[in-house]
């Protein structure tokens, strides 16, 4: 997948809740519950809303310590695995 | 950027398709004749007793089942007026034996697929499983089909059912091992199946065990409690007295035995995952953010571990070096 290419991001309504930095997601259909670290949290609060992959990565790098390359490839891997979790959707 | 999931129960599909159609097919029927006529159907059904499981009344209704035994057997296992939710009305479940349906025992029955599968249809859900099939309309009666041969089949019903009604009362199922240990307080083992709940029970040595599959982990004036939850499994408990909570352990087995403690997030995380047939079917989504919601204060005020243990029994130690026995 190219998030690069996508017009824009976002995840799907689901019941999920910050605690200590990190994030708690329950998918009921699924029977499957999601726990995200501070960056993934940070992504999941963003991706609430449309948001192209060049504006979240911006975002990312506005907030962390981390070059760009490094940004683009993780964001890159955690999107495929929310995509894989059918968390997010796109365009 | 960590990102780690956890499946409370894994997906799989119902390996014989013949029997998930003729229980559907079964379905299919029994929704004709209840939405026909309710008051006729309720007729059909001249057995009944009563019973009051944690403060929800419940009616068990049957045609021509002989519910002595049930009566006898159910009475004394889900009878607890521990709670009042008086208010509520009875919840209604009308037991029909496969044979109505030229089922025999042997057929009916499929026992390679373990997991319940529900479909909402007209705002009603329709729960199939190896042993049983219902519909629950959703205002209070469900109609099930379970050989009465086999108690596994209505632990089942009343395991898809009870869940989501008691966790409005702050009452949660959890798919547990519950250990009362020395100091009279109730020890929580979670974790998937094949973890090792059942061991965990079976080397509690002289601790009294309340369950070794399903136990109830309640909030009452600020106290978090454990009781028996008496919904089936190999150790059933029928002491109906409740014990403070001592912590939650999630297991996994090793070479060592081991407690960490656990952050608040993996502990929300892994106590939402424990409750038991919460989201199967109908309002998942307003279930699982009420849970969400209830579990924040608990995994802030009750300790929950990760427990590593081998199969000696040699955790207890463990337990007892951070007082937790």
């Amino acid at each position: 997948m190219s998030w690069q290419n996508t017009q824009w991001i976002k995840v799907k309504v689901l019941p999920w809740q910050e605690i200590e930095g990190r994030t708690i997601v329950l998918y009921p259909e699924k029977r499957m519950a999601h726990e995200m670290n501070q960056v993934g949290s940070f992504i999941w609060n963003k991706l609430l809303n449309k948001v192209t992959f060049d504006h979240m990565r911006d975002m990312i790098l506005e907030n962390f310590q981390v070059d760009t390359q490094t940004v683009e490839k993780d964001l890159c891997a955690m999107l495929d695995k929310l995509a894989h979790e059918e968390l997010i959707e796109w365009q | 950027m960590q990102f780690e999931t956890h499946s409370s129960v894994p997906a799989k599909t119902f390996s014989d398709e013949k029997n998930y159609q003729q229980k559907r097919a079964i379905c299919q029927e029994l929704s004709a004749l209840y939405l026909a006529s309710q008051s006729e159907f309720y007729q059909s059904f001249s057995r009944s007793f009563k019973l009051n499981y944690h403060g929800l009344a419940i009616e068990l209704h049957s045609r021509n089942l002989d519910l002595s035994d049930w009566q006898a057997m159910l009475h004394g296992q889900l009878q607890s007026d521990n709670a009042n939710l008086a208010e509520q009305l009875p919840i209604k479940f009308f037991w029909i034996h496969p044979q109505d349906f030229a089922f025999k025992s042997n057929d009916f029955e499929e026992m390679t697929s373990p997991e319940c599968h529900i479909q909402v249809q007209n705002n009603c859900e329709w729960a199939i499983q190896r042993d049983f099939c219902a519909i629950n309309f959703n205002h209070g009666d469900i109609v099930l089909v379970t050989d009465p041969e086999n108690p596994d089949g209505i632990y089942n019903v009343l395991r898809w059912v009870l869940p989501r009604l008691l966790i409005k009362h702050k009452m949660a199922v959890l798919h547990s091992s519950c250990v009362i240990g020395k100091s009279g307080r109730a020890h929580f083992f979670l974790g998937p199946s094949g973890a090792g709940k059942t061991t965990s029970a079976k080397l509690a040595g002289s601790r009294l065990v309340l369950g070794d599959d399903m136990n109830l982990f309640l909030q009452q004036d600020q106290t978090y409690w454990a009781a028996s939850a008496l919904l089936g499994g190999i150790i059933q408990n029928k002491r109906e007295e409740r014990f403070p909570v001592a912590g939650f352990f999630w297991l996994k087995q090793a070479s060592e035995n081991s407690i960490k403690k656990l952050p608040a997030a993996s502990a929300l995380k892994y106590f939402c995952a424990s409750c038991a047939n919460l989201f199967w079917g109908y309002g998942g989504q307003d279930m699982a953010s009420s849970l969400l919601t209830w579990g924040m204060p608990i995994v802030e005020q009750v300790p929950f571990y990760e427990m590593k243990f081998t199969k000696d029994g040699g955790f207890w130690d463990v337990l007892a070096k951070h007082a937790m026995d």
